[in-house]
Protein backbone atom coordinates (compact mmCIF):
# COMPACT_ATOMS: atom_id res chain seq x y z
CA UNK A 1 0.00 0.00 0.00
CA UNK A 2 2.79 2.32 0.84
CA UNK A 3 4.37 1.71 -2.50
CA UNK A 4 1.16 2.54 -4.33
CA UNK A 5 0.65 5.74 -2.38
CA UNK A 6 4.05 6.94 -3.26
CA UNK A 7 2.72 7.60 -6.78
CA UNK A 8 0.60 10.65 -7.37
CA UNK A 9 -3.14 10.77 -7.07
CA UNK A 10 -3.77 11.11 -10.79
CA UNK A 11 -2.05 7.87 -11.60
CA UNK A 12 -4.13 6.08 -9.01
CA UNK A 13 -7.32 7.48 -10.51
CA UNK A 14 -6.15 6.40 -13.91
CA UNK A 15 -5.53 2.84 -12.73
CA UNK A 16 -8.89 2.75 -11.06
CA UNK A 17 -10.69 3.97 -14.17
CA UNK A 18 -8.95 1.62 -16.52
CA UNK A 19 -9.65 -1.32 -14.27
CA UNK A 20 -13.32 -0.50 -13.87
CA UNK A 21 -13.94 0.76 -17.40
CA UNK A 22 -17.15 2.64 -18.06
CA UNK A 23 -19.34 0.10 -16.23
CA UNK A 24 -19.10 1.71 -12.82
CA UNK A 25 -20.65 4.91 -14.11
CA UNK A 26 -17.63 7.07 -13.39
CA UNK A 27 -16.33 7.21 -16.94
CA UNK A 28 -17.21 10.87 -17.21
CA UNK A 29 -14.65 11.43 -14.50
CA UNK A 30 -12.21 11.02 -17.33
CA UNK A 31 -12.71 14.59 -18.39
CA UNK A 32 -11.17 15.59 -15.09
CA UNK A 33 -7.89 13.75 -15.68
CA UNK A 34 -8.08 13.63 -19.46
CA UNK A 35 -8.05 9.85 -19.63
CA UNK A 36 -11.17 7.69 -19.83
CA UNK A 37 -11.61 4.07 -20.76
CA UNK A 38 -12.47 4.85 -24.36
CA UNK A 39 -9.90 7.60 -24.68
CA UNK A 40 -7.15 5.54 -23.16
CA UNK A 41 -7.86 2.79 -25.66
CA UNK A 42 -7.74 5.33 -28.43
CA UNK A 43 -4.42 6.68 -27.22
CA UNK A 44 -2.99 3.19 -27.16
CA UNK A 45 -3.99 2.73 -30.80
CA UNK A 46 -2.51 6.08 -31.71
CA UNK A 47 0.72 5.17 -29.98
CA UNK A 48 0.96 1.95 -31.94
CA UNK A 49 0.39 3.80 -35.20
CA UNK A 50 2.95 6.38 -34.26
CA UNK A 51 5.53 3.71 -33.60
CA UNK A 52 4.89 1.99 -36.92
CA UNK A 53 5.09 4.94 -39.33
CA UNK A 54 6.48 8.05 -37.79
CA UNK A 55 5.19 11.04 -39.67
CA UNK A 56 6.82 14.39 -40.09
CA UNK A 57 4.67 17.45 -40.32
CA UNK A 58 4.74 19.51 -43.49
CA UNK A 59 4.81 23.21 -42.63
CA UNK A 60 2.00 25.32 -44.16
CA UNK A 61 4.22 26.75 -46.89
CA UNK A 62 5.51 23.34 -47.94
CA UNK A 63 8.78 21.59 -47.16
CA UNK A 64 10.83 24.07 -49.11
CA UNK A 65 9.12 27.44 -48.80
CA UNK A 66 11.24 30.13 -50.42
CA UNK A 67 11.00 32.37 -47.36
CA UNK A 68 12.24 29.68 -45.00
CA UNK A 69 15.21 28.40 -46.96
CA UNK A 70 18.52 28.77 -45.18
CA UNK A 71 21.93 27.26 -45.34
CA UNK A 72 23.20 25.18 -42.46
CA UNK A 73 24.16 27.22 -39.41
CA UNK A 74 27.88 27.92 -39.40
CA UNK A 75 28.34 27.27 -43.10
CA UNK A 76 29.23 30.88 -43.83
CA UNK A 77 31.72 32.98 -41.90
CA UNK A 78 31.12 36.57 -40.96
CA UNK A 79 33.71 38.83 -42.54
CA UNK A 80 36.10 40.44 -40.02
CA UNK A 81 35.49 44.16 -40.07
CA UNK A 82 38.77 46.02 -39.70
CA UNK A 83 39.19 49.43 -38.11
CA UNK A 84 35.75 49.59 -36.49
CA UNK A 85 36.52 50.55 -32.93
CA UNK A 86 38.43 49.26 -29.92
CA UNK A 87 35.86 46.66 -28.95
CA UNK A 88 36.26 44.82 -32.22
CA UNK A 89 39.86 43.90 -31.39
CA UNK A 90 40.84 45.01 -34.90
CA UNK A 91 40.41 48.70 -34.26
CA UNK A 92 43.30 51.13 -34.32
CA UNK A 93 45.91 49.56 -36.59
CA UNK A 94 43.49 47.04 -38.09
CA UNK A 95 45.95 44.17 -37.77
CA UNK A 96 48.68 45.93 -39.75
CA UNK A 97 51.00 46.87 -36.90
CA UNK A 98 52.58 50.30 -36.47
CA UNK A 99 53.73 52.44 -39.38
CA UNK A 100 55.93 51.45 -42.31
CA UNK A 101 55.47 50.25 -45.87
CA UNK A 102 53.32 47.29 -44.92
CA UNK A 103 50.98 49.46 -42.87
CA UNK A 104 50.14 51.65 -45.85
CA UNK A 105 47.57 51.30 -48.58
CA UNK A 106 48.40 49.79 -51.92
CA UNK A 107 51.01 47.14 -52.39
CA UNK A 108 53.45 45.84 -49.88
CA UNK A 109 56.91 44.74 -51.05
CA UNK A 110 57.22 41.45 -52.88
CA UNK A 111 57.82 38.16 -51.16
CA UNK A 112 61.49 37.64 -50.35
CA UNK A 113 62.35 41.37 -50.61
CA UNK A 114 64.40 42.40 -47.61
CA UNK A 115 64.34 46.17 -47.95
CA UNK A 116 67.20 46.29 -50.46
CA UNK A 117 69.54 43.98 -48.56
CA UNK A 118 70.72 41.01 -50.64
CA UNK A 119 67.95 38.52 -49.99
CA UNK A 120 68.53 35.01 -48.71
CA UNK A 121 67.97 33.29 -52.03
CA UNK A 122 70.83 35.32 -53.59
CA UNK A 123 73.17 35.11 -50.62
CA UNK A 124 73.46 31.33 -50.76
CA UNK A 125 75.35 29.64 -53.64
CA UNK A 126 73.57 27.44 -56.18
CA UNK A 127 73.56 23.74 -55.53
CA UNK A 128 72.57 20.61 -57.39
CA UNK A 129 71.25 20.03 -60.90
CA UNK A 130 68.23 18.66 -62.71
CA UNK A 131 68.73 15.26 -64.29
CA UNK A 132 67.11 15.42 -67.70
CA UNK A 133 67.51 11.68 -68.18
CA UNK A 134 65.79 10.72 -65.00
CA UNK A 135 62.82 8.41 -65.34
CA UNK A 136 59.98 8.64 -62.88
CA UNK A 137 57.86 5.55 -62.57
CA UNK A 138 54.47 5.12 -61.09
CA UNK A 139 54.73 2.60 -58.29
CA UNK A 140 52.38 -0.36 -58.07
CA UNK A 141 52.66 -2.93 -55.32
CA UNK A 142 51.88 -6.62 -55.41
CA UNK A 143 49.19 -6.08 -52.74
CA UNK A 144 47.33 -3.76 -55.09
CA UNK A 145 47.40 -6.31 -57.88
CA UNK A 146 46.31 -9.09 -55.54
CA UNK A 147 43.40 -7.00 -54.30
CA UNK A 148 42.29 -6.07 -57.80
CA UNK A 149 42.50 -9.68 -58.88
CA UNK A 150 40.45 -10.69 -55.86
CA UNK A 151 37.81 -8.12 -56.77
CA UNK A 152 37.79 -9.43 -60.31
CA UNK A 153 38.96 -6.18 -61.84
CA UNK A 154 42.02 -7.76 -63.37
CA UNK A 155 41.83 -10.88 -65.49
CA UNK A 156 44.78 -12.91 -64.19
CA UNK A 157 44.44 -15.51 -66.94
CA UNK A 158 45.38 -12.87 -69.52
CA UNK A 159 48.59 -10.96 -69.97
CA UNK A 160 48.57 -7.95 -67.63
CA UNK A 161 49.87 -4.89 -69.41
CA UNK A 162 50.06 -1.37 -68.06
CA UNK A 163 46.87 -0.70 -69.99
CA UNK A 164 45.12 -3.44 -68.01
CA UNK A 165 46.44 -1.92 -64.78
CA UNK A 166 45.17 1.49 -65.79
CA UNK A 167 41.73 0.16 -66.71
CA UNK A 168 41.55 -1.60 -63.36
CA UNK A 169 42.29 1.68 -61.60
CA UNK A 170 45.68 0.68 -60.22
CA UNK A 171 47.43 3.73 -61.70
CA UNK A 172 46.95 7.33 -60.75
CA UNK A 173 46.72 10.21 -63.16
CA UNK A 174 50.33 11.31 -62.75
CA UNK A 175 51.84 8.80 -65.13
CA UNK A 176 55.23 9.96 -66.40
CA UNK A 177 57.57 7.28 -67.73
CA UNK A 178 55.84 4.03 -66.92
CA UNK A 179 55.12 1.65 -64.09
CA UNK A 180 57.47 0.04 -61.61
CA UNK A 181 56.25 -3.04 -59.82
CA UNK A 182 57.27 -3.13 -56.16
CA UNK A 183 57.32 -5.97 -53.70
CA UNK A 184 54.97 -4.98 -50.89
CA UNK A 185 52.91 -8.05 -50.15
CA UNK A 186 55.49 -10.37 -51.72
CA UNK A 187 55.31 -12.89 -48.86
CA UNK A 188 51.66 -13.69 -49.44
CA UNK A 189 51.67 -13.36 -53.22
CA UNK A 190 50.56 -16.52 -54.98
CA UNK A 191 49.18 -15.51 -58.38
CA UNK A 192 50.96 -16.95 -61.44
CA UNK A 193 50.80 -13.72 -63.43
CA UNK A 194 52.04 -12.91 -66.89
CA UNK A 195 52.84 -9.24 -66.56
CA UNK A 196 54.54 -6.50 -68.57
CA UNK A 197 55.69 -3.34 -66.82
CA UNK A 198 58.48 -0.80 -67.25
CA UNK A 199 60.56 -1.85 -64.26
CA UNK A 200 60.25 -4.39 -61.51
CA UNK A 201 61.95 -4.67 -58.14
CA UNK A 202 63.97 -7.79 -57.38
CA UNK A 203 61.66 -8.82 -54.61
CA UNK A 204 58.53 -8.47 -56.74
CA UNK A 205 60.15 -10.38 -59.58
CA UNK A 206 61.19 -13.19 -57.26
CA UNK A 207 57.70 -13.39 -55.76
CA UNK A 208 55.98 -13.60 -59.13
CA UNK A 209 58.39 -16.17 -60.47
CA UNK A 210 58.08 -18.20 -57.30
CA UNK A 211 54.32 -18.21 -57.86
CA UNK A 212 54.88 -19.57 -61.36
CA UNK A 213 54.40 -16.39 -63.34
CA UNK A 214 56.74 -14.19 -65.32
CA UNK A 215 57.54 -10.50 -65.51
CA UNK A 216 58.88 -8.67 -68.53
CA UNK A 217 60.38 -5.22 -68.40
CA UNK A 218 59.21 -3.48 -71.55
CA UNK A 219 60.31 -0.16 -73.00
CA UNK A 220 57.88 2.53 -74.07
CA UNK A 221 58.83 6.11 -74.80
CA UNK A 222 56.42 8.93 -73.93
CA UNK A 223 54.48 8.69 -77.16
CA UNK A 224 54.40 4.91 -76.99
CA UNK A 225 53.09 5.02 -73.46
CA UNK A 226 50.33 7.36 -74.55
CA UNK A 227 49.47 5.03 -77.42
CA UNK A 228 49.39 2.10 -75.01
CA UNK A 229 47.26 3.74 -72.35
CA UNK A 230 44.97 5.98 -74.38
CA UNK A 231 44.68 4.62 -77.92
CA UNK A 232 41.29 6.34 -78.18
CA UNK A 233 43.06 9.70 -78.27
CA UNK A 234 44.77 8.73 -81.54
CA UNK A 235 41.48 7.48 -82.94
CA UNK A 236 39.74 10.70 -82.02
CA UNK A 237 42.43 12.75 -83.69
CA UNK A 238 42.39 10.50 -86.74
CA UNK A 239 46.04 9.57 -86.28
CA UNK A 240 47.78 6.27 -86.71
CA UNK A 241 49.24 4.56 -83.69
CA UNK A 242 53.00 5.12 -83.54
CA UNK A 243 55.46 2.29 -84.03
CA UNK A 244 57.08 1.02 -80.84
CA UNK A 245 60.30 2.87 -80.08
CA UNK A 246 63.58 1.10 -79.37
CA UNK A 247 65.22 1.96 -76.09
CA UNK A 248 68.20 4.28 -76.00
CA UNK A 249 71.56 2.48 -75.64
CA UNK A 250 71.86 3.43 -72.01
CA UNK A 251 68.50 1.79 -71.28
CA UNK A 252 69.08 -1.49 -73.13
CA UNK A 253 70.51 -3.17 -70.09
CA UNK A 254 67.52 -2.22 -68.00
CA UNK A 255 64.69 -3.66 -70.09
CA UNK A 256 63.84 -7.06 -71.48
CA UNK A 257 61.93 -6.10 -74.60
CA UNK A 258 60.50 -3.37 -76.77
CA UNK A 259 56.95 -2.60 -75.72
CA UNK A 260 54.38 -3.68 -78.26
CA UNK A 261 51.59 -1.53 -79.63
CA UNK A 262 48.65 -1.65 -79.37
CA UNK A 263 48.30 -3.30 -75.97
CA UNK A 264 49.17 -6.98 -76.57
CA UNK A 265 46.95 -9.82 -75.43
CA UNK A 266 49.51 -12.62 -75.35
CA UNK A 267 52.82 -12.76 -73.50
CA UNK A 268 56.14 -12.55 -75.31
CA UNK A 269 57.63 -15.91 -76.30
CA UNK A 270 59.93 -17.26 -73.65
CA UNK A 271 63.06 -16.77 -75.73
CA UNK A 272 62.10 -13.14 -75.97
CA UNK A 273 62.76 -10.85 -78.85
CA UNK A 274 66.00 -9.51 -77.49
CA UNK A 275 66.81 -5.86 -77.40
CA UNK A 276 70.07 -6.54 -79.10
CA UNK A 277 69.60 -3.72 -81.58
CA UNK B 1 -4.74 7.51 4.69
CA UNK B 2 -7.94 5.78 3.78
CA UNK B 3 -9.84 8.87 4.79
CA UNK B 4 -7.87 10.96 2.32
CA UNK B 5 -8.67 8.56 -0.47
CA UNK B 6 -12.33 8.61 0.37
CA UNK B 7 -12.41 12.38 0.34
CA UNK B 8 -10.73 12.49 -3.05
CA UNK B 9 -13.17 9.99 -4.39
CA UNK B 10 -16.15 11.89 -3.16
CA UNK B 11 -14.98 15.14 -4.72
CA UNK B 12 -14.37 13.30 -8.00
CA UNK B 13 -17.90 11.93 -7.95
CA UNK B 14 -19.51 15.31 -7.51
CA UNK B 15 -17.29 16.75 -10.22
CA UNK B 16 -18.21 13.87 -12.52
CA UNK B 17 -21.89 14.49 -12.03
CA UNK B 18 -21.43 18.14 -13.02
CA UNK B 19 -19.40 17.16 -16.05
CA UNK B 20 -22.07 14.72 -17.22
CA UNK B 21 -24.49 17.57 -17.62
CA UNK B 22 -21.90 19.75 -19.29
CA UNK B 23 -20.89 17.16 -21.84
CA UNK B 24 -24.11 17.20 -23.83
CA UNK B 25 -23.94 20.94 -24.31
CA UNK B 26 -20.26 20.71 -25.16
CA UNK B 27 -20.96 18.12 -27.80
CA UNK B 28 -23.70 20.24 -29.28
CA UNK B 29 -21.50 23.28 -29.55
CA UNK B 30 -18.71 21.20 -31.07
CA UNK B 31 -21.06 19.77 -33.69
CA UNK B 32 -22.36 23.18 -34.62
CA UNK B 33 -18.77 24.30 -35.01
CA UNK B 34 -18.19 21.39 -37.35
CA UNK B 35 -21.21 22.34 -39.38
CA UNK B 36 -20.07 25.92 -39.56
CA UNK B 37 -16.92 24.66 -41.24
CA UNK B 38 -14.26 25.39 -38.67
CA UNK B 39 -12.87 22.17 -37.31
CA UNK B 40 -11.69 22.28 -33.72
CA UNK B 41 -8.34 20.68 -34.58
CA UNK B 42 -6.39 21.85 -37.61
CA UNK B 43 -5.48 18.94 -39.88
CA UNK B 44 -1.75 18.80 -40.16
CA UNK B 45 -0.26 17.61 -43.40
CA UNK B 46 2.37 14.98 -42.90
CA UNK B 47 4.78 12.92 -44.87
CA UNK B 48 6.27 9.57 -43.84
CA UNK B 49 9.59 9.50 -42.04
CA UNK B 50 10.92 6.86 -44.41
CA UNK B 51 11.16 9.51 -47.12
CA UNK B 52 14.64 9.94 -48.58
CA UNK B 53 15.71 6.31 -48.81
CA UNK B 54 16.20 6.46 -52.58
CA UNK B 55 13.40 3.99 -53.14
CA UNK B 56 11.43 4.04 -56.36
CA UNK B 57 8.06 5.75 -56.02
CA UNK B 58 4.83 4.51 -57.57
CA UNK B 59 2.52 7.33 -58.57
CA UNK B 60 -0.86 7.49 -60.20
CA UNK B 61 -0.96 8.81 -63.72
CA UNK B 62 -3.92 11.05 -64.46
CA UNK B 63 -4.76 13.86 -66.83
CA UNK B 64 -6.46 17.25 -66.72
CA UNK B 65 -9.83 15.59 -66.21
CA UNK B 66 -8.45 13.51 -63.28
CA UNK B 67 -9.03 10.26 -65.15
CA UNK B 68 -7.16 7.17 -64.04
CA UNK B 69 -4.39 6.40 -66.50
CA UNK B 70 -2.52 3.72 -64.57
CA UNK B 71 0.69 3.94 -62.62
CA UNK B 72 4.19 5.23 -63.24
CA UNK B 73 7.43 4.52 -61.39
CA UNK B 74 9.65 7.44 -60.44
CA UNK B 75 13.36 6.74 -60.03
CA UNK B 76 14.24 6.74 -56.34
CA UNK B 77 17.58 8.49 -56.73
CA UNK B 78 15.80 11.46 -58.30
CA UNK B 79 12.39 11.61 -56.66
CA UNK B 80 13.14 10.20 -53.21
CA UNK B 81 16.28 11.90 -51.97
CA UNK B 82 16.50 13.35 -48.43
CA UNK B 83 15.10 16.87 -48.12
CA UNK B 84 18.09 19.20 -47.83
CA UNK B 85 16.96 22.84 -47.52
CA UNK B 86 20.58 23.96 -47.28
CA UNK B 87 21.40 22.57 -50.71
CA UNK B 88 18.27 24.11 -52.20
CA UNK B 89 19.16 27.42 -50.60
CA UNK B 90 22.55 27.36 -52.28
CA UNK B 91 21.05 26.50 -55.64
CA UNK B 92 18.47 29.28 -55.36
CA UNK B 93 21.16 31.79 -54.42
CA UNK B 94 23.21 30.60 -57.36
CA UNK B 95 20.27 30.90 -59.76
CA UNK B 96 19.28 34.36 -58.59
CA UNK B 97 22.84 35.64 -58.66
CA UNK B 98 23.42 34.16 -62.08
CA UNK B 99 20.36 35.71 -63.65
CA UNK B 100 21.29 39.23 -62.61
CA UNK B 101 21.91 41.37 -65.61
CA UNK B 102 24.72 43.28 -63.93
CA UNK B 103 24.46 46.35 -66.12
CA UNK B 104 24.30 48.96 -63.34
CA UNK B 105 26.89 51.57 -64.18
CA UNK B 106 28.16 54.88 -62.85
CA UNK B 107 30.87 57.26 -63.98
CA UNK B 108 34.20 57.60 -62.26
CA UNK B 109 36.28 60.77 -62.20
CA UNK B 110 37.96 60.01 -65.51
CA UNK B 111 34.61 59.42 -67.25
CA UNK B 112 32.54 62.40 -66.10
CA UNK B 113 32.47 65.13 -68.70
CA UNK B 114 34.31 68.26 -67.75
CA UNK B 115 37.74 69.73 -67.80
CA UNK B 116 40.60 68.34 -65.83
CA UNK B 117 41.96 71.82 -65.24
CA UNK B 118 42.78 72.89 -61.73
CA UNK B 119 39.98 75.31 -60.74
CA UNK B 120 42.24 77.75 -58.89
CA UNK B 121 45.68 78.15 -57.48
CA UNK B 122 46.68 75.90 -54.61
CA UNK B 123 47.33 78.82 -52.27
CA UNK B 124 46.40 82.43 -51.82
CA UNK B 125 42.92 82.53 -53.30
CA UNK B 126 41.12 82.38 -49.95
CA UNK B 127 39.13 79.44 -51.22
CA UNK B 128 39.43 75.73 -50.59
CA UNK B 129 42.07 73.88 -52.57
CA UNK B 130 40.77 71.69 -55.38
CA UNK B 131 42.40 69.71 -58.15
CA UNK B 132 39.31 69.21 -60.27
CA UNK B 133 35.73 70.41 -60.45
CA UNK B 134 34.51 66.84 -61.01
CA UNK B 135 35.52 65.30 -57.72
CA UNK B 136 32.91 63.28 -55.85
CA UNK B 137 32.19 66.19 -53.52
CA UNK B 138 30.96 68.39 -56.38
CA UNK B 139 27.54 68.59 -57.90
CA UNK B 140 27.78 66.83 -61.24
CA UNK B 141 30.88 65.13 -60.03
CA UNK B 142 32.01 61.56 -60.18
CA UNK B 143 30.67 58.65 -58.15
CA UNK B 144 33.19 56.90 -55.96
CA UNK B 145 33.17 53.10 -55.79
CA UNK B 146 29.95 53.04 -57.82
CA UNK B 147 28.62 50.00 -59.63
CA UNK B 148 30.22 48.96 -62.90
CA UNK B 149 28.87 46.35 -65.30
CA UNK B 150 29.95 42.94 -64.07
CA UNK B 151 28.78 39.40 -63.65
CA UNK B 152 27.25 38.65 -60.27
CA UNK B 153 27.55 34.93 -60.80
CA UNK B 154 28.72 32.77 -57.94
CA UNK B 155 30.18 29.33 -58.45
CA UNK B 156 28.36 26.17 -57.48
CA UNK B 157 29.46 22.61 -58.08
CA UNK B 158 27.49 20.72 -60.70
CA UNK B 159 26.89 17.93 -58.21
CA UNK B 160 25.25 20.40 -55.82
CA UNK B 161 23.14 21.92 -58.60
CA UNK B 162 21.91 18.48 -59.53
CA UNK B 163 21.23 17.53 -55.96
CA UNK B 164 19.21 20.72 -55.56
CA UNK B 165 16.90 19.74 -58.41
CA UNK B 166 16.53 16.25 -57.01
CA UNK B 167 15.66 17.63 -53.58
CA UNK B 168 13.11 20.04 -55.05
CA UNK B 169 11.44 17.22 -56.99
CA UNK B 170 11.56 14.89 -53.98
CA UNK B 171 9.95 17.46 -51.73
CA UNK B 172 7.05 17.83 -54.16
CA UNK B 173 6.65 14.06 -54.19
CA UNK B 174 6.75 13.93 -50.37
CA UNK B 175 4.13 16.65 -50.14
CA UNK B 176 1.96 14.88 -52.69
CA UNK B 177 2.22 17.95 -54.89
CA UNK B 178 3.67 16.26 -57.94
CA UNK B 179 0.95 15.36 -60.40
CA UNK B 180 1.88 13.03 -63.19
CA UNK B 181 -0.17 13.37 -66.35
CA UNK B 182 -0.03 11.03 -69.31
CA UNK B 183 -0.19 14.09 -71.53
CA UNK B 184 -0.33 17.81 -70.90
CA UNK B 185 -2.29 18.46 -74.08
CA UNK B 186 -5.24 20.57 -72.90
CA UNK B 187 -8.74 19.29 -73.78
CA UNK B 188 -9.71 22.66 -75.22
CA UNK B 189 -7.99 25.90 -76.05
CA UNK B 190 -10.36 27.86 -73.82
CA UNK B 191 -8.74 29.65 -70.91
CA UNK B 192 -12.01 29.49 -68.95
CA UNK B 193 -12.03 25.72 -69.27
CA UNK B 194 -8.40 25.59 -68.21
CA UNK B 195 -9.13 27.76 -65.20
CA UNK B 196 -11.80 25.31 -64.09
CA UNK B 197 -9.52 22.30 -64.56
CA UNK B 198 -6.73 23.91 -62.55
CA UNK B 199 -9.17 24.87 -59.81
CA UNK B 200 -10.15 21.20 -59.54
CA UNK B 201 -6.59 20.18 -58.64
CA UNK B 202 -6.60 19.87 -54.86
CA UNK B 203 -4.73 22.47 -52.83
CA UNK B 204 -3.30 24.11 -55.90
CA UNK B 205 -2.74 27.84 -55.98
CA UNK B 206 0.13 28.14 -58.39
CA UNK B 207 1.09 25.44 -60.80
CA UNK B 208 4.04 24.69 -63.02
CA UNK B 209 3.32 22.42 -65.95
CA UNK B 210 6.28 20.61 -67.46
CA UNK B 211 6.11 19.14 -70.91
CA UNK B 212 8.47 16.71 -72.56
CA UNK B 213 8.52 18.38 -75.96
CA UNK B 214 11.59 20.27 -77.12
CA UNK B 215 9.62 23.51 -76.98
CA UNK B 216 6.56 24.14 -74.87
CA UNK B 217 3.19 22.87 -76.01
CA UNK B 218 1.66 25.57 -78.20
CA UNK B 219 -1.98 24.90 -77.32
CA UNK B 220 -1.17 24.64 -73.62
CA UNK B 221 0.58 27.98 -73.79
CA UNK B 222 -2.42 29.54 -75.47
CA UNK B 223 -4.87 28.05 -72.99
CA UNK B 224 -2.89 29.15 -69.94
CA UNK B 225 -1.18 32.29 -71.19
CA UNK B 226 -3.60 34.62 -69.42
CA UNK B 227 -3.56 32.71 -66.14
CA UNK B 228 -0.77 34.28 -64.12
CA UNK B 229 -0.73 31.39 -61.67
CA UNK B 230 -0.14 28.76 -64.34
CA UNK B 231 3.24 28.51 -66.00
CA UNK B 232 4.58 26.13 -68.58
CA UNK B 233 8.15 24.91 -69.06
CA UNK B 234 9.76 22.34 -71.32
CA UNK B 235 11.57 19.52 -69.49
CA UNK B 236 14.85 21.04 -70.58
CA UNK B 237 14.07 24.23 -68.66
CA UNK B 238 12.97 22.65 -65.39
CA UNK B 239 14.85 24.27 -62.53
CA UNK B 240 14.81 24.57 -58.75
CA UNK B 241 13.63 28.16 -58.46
CA UNK B 242 10.69 27.65 -60.79
CA UNK B 243 9.62 24.57 -58.83
CA UNK B 244 9.75 26.50 -55.56
CA UNK B 245 7.77 29.41 -56.95
CA UNK B 246 4.83 27.10 -57.62
CA UNK B 247 3.13 24.98 -54.99
CA UNK B 248 2.15 22.25 -57.43
CA UNK B 249 4.17 20.60 -60.15
CA UNK B 250 2.47 18.88 -63.04
CA UNK B 251 4.69 16.74 -65.22
CA UNK B 252 3.96 14.53 -68.16
CA UNK B 253 5.33 11.00 -68.02
CA UNK B 254 7.65 11.90 -70.89
CA UNK B 255 8.95 14.89 -68.94
CA UNK B 256 9.64 12.65 -65.95
CA UNK B 257 11.64 10.28 -68.12
CA UNK B 258 13.60 13.19 -69.59
CA UNK B 259 14.45 14.57 -66.19
CA UNK B 260 15.53 11.15 -64.98
CA UNK B 261 17.71 10.76 -68.03
CA UNK B 262 19.18 14.22 -67.52
CA UNK B 263 19.99 13.56 -63.88
CA UNK B 264 21.38 10.10 -64.58
CA UNK B 265 23.80 11.28 -67.27
CA UNK B 266 27.30 11.41 -65.80
CA UNK B 267 28.62 14.89 -65.18
CA UNK B 268 31.05 15.88 -67.89
CA UNK B 269 34.22 16.92 -66.13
Amino acid sequence: MNRVWSRNAVSIWRNFLVRNGGSCGYSSLSSEVGLGASESQQSVVQKQVREKVRERVIPPGGLLALNTLADNPGSRHQKTRLGRGIGSGKGKTAGRGHKGQKARNGRSPRLGFEGGQTPLRLRIPKRGFTNNFMNTFQEVNLTTIAELAKEGRIDTSQLITMKALKDAGALGKKMKDGVKLLGRGAEKFSLPLQIEVSRVSERAKAAIEAAGGSVKKVHYNHLGLKALLTPEWFEKKGRLLPKPARPAPRLRERVDAIGRLPSPATPLPSAEAAVSN
Amino acid sequence: MAATARALWASARSEAARRCVDQASLLRSWLSGQRAGHATVAVKKVFPSNQGQLKDVEVKVTNFQSEDKGLATLAGDVFDVPIRPDVVHRVVRWQLAKRRQGTASTKGIHEVSGTGRKPGPQKGSGRARHGSLRGPQFRGGATQHGPKPRSHEIGLQKQVRRLGLKVALSSRVAEGKLKVFDSVEPPTLKTREMERLIADIEGCKKVLIVDDAETVNESLCRATGNLHYVNVLPAKGLNVYSILQHDTLVMSVGAIRRIEERLHTPINR
